[in-house]
């Protein structure tokens, strides 16, 4: 069944929908939604937000403009955009003390290649940050990666651009043994 | 507009990317927040059909009363009365 036909079903209140729908989603949501706040707790309340903002607007979605998934990530990113700015008003620091080079250091000496790809992707500025999760990471097109961060496709390649070479700067370190020597 | 490649320096990323799932008390979570958006409906048929039964049984019991008394004036004949007619006595 569709995405669309599942939504306007858990919209009326089809539990067996929604929970469909829910898995089908929940783990490009919540990575997302992780990348953003670089918090596991808030990450967790803008998966919840995010689907129950999903259901409210339901009505509102229209299918031939985007795909379920990036309507659904531009959602999670409007949430993300707001908890951000909260958080930032409240503690910047401990946002960036998660995310320095030492975190990324530290998981690659644990072994935890996951960890370090997701404070290496954590150094990037938001705007890149996004564009580089949705489009290399989620594997959204062009176009649903623009429509969910509600920007201009050239901006989305742009974006792509500085993202990837800033990321690369760190990629020697994080790449797995034997792998290192192709990126120096 | 050219659609952009992903990077094939980022291929071993994915993977690894991807590993992060959510975790189960959010599913939790989301599964309480469902139900105070749609809490379940009280099945009211099955309140209001033992209902409608006893109430149906309890007419049926009052009018079974009321034909009793009734019944209970009737008196059967019995045994049949033999009337024997006199025919005189012969002569």
């Amino acid at each position: 069944m569709s995405d669309p036909q599942l939504l306007a079903m858990a919209a009326g209140g089809d539990q067996a929908a929604f929970q469909i729908l829910y898995e089908r989603h929940r783990d490009p949501v919540y990575r997302f939604a992780w990348a953003m706040t670089r918090s596991q707790a808030d990450a967790e309340e803008i998966v919840q937000d995010s689907f129950l903002t999903l259901l409210r607007k339901a009505p509102e979605f229209r299918p031939e403009a985007a795909s379920l998934r990036s309507w659904l990530l531009g959602i999670t990113r409007n949430l993300c955009c707001r908890r951000r700015g909260k958080a930032a008003a409240e503690s910047a620091g401990a946002l960036e003390e998660a995310s320095g080079d030492a975190g990324i250091e530290a998981a690659l000496i644990r072994n935890q290649t996951a960890e370090a790809v997701r404070r290496a992707v954590a150094t990037l500025p938001a705007p890149q940050r996004e564009a580089i999760v949705l489009f290399e990471f989620e594997e959204l097109s062009l176009a649903e990666t623009a429509a969910a961060l509600r920007i201009d496709p050239n901006a989305v390649k742009a974006r792509l651009h500085r993202g990837r070479a800033r990321l690369r700067s760190v990629l020697p370190r994080l790449a797995p043994q034997g792998r290192s020597e192709s990126y120096e | 507009m050219s659609e952009p490649q992903r990077d094939p320096e980022f291929d071993w990323m994915r993977p690894e990317w991807r590993s992060t799932r959510v975790p189960p008390s959010a599913d939790a979570a989301v599964l309480a927040a469902w139900q105070r958006l749609f809490p379940v409906v009280r099945p009211v048929r099955r309140f209001w059909l033992p209902l409608a039964a006893a109430a149906l049984a309890a007419s049926v019991a009052v009018v079974l009363l009321q034909v009793q008394p009734a019944d209970a004036e009737y008196r059967p004949v019995g045994q049949p009365h033999i009337v024997v007619l006199s025919q005189g006595e012969r002569p």
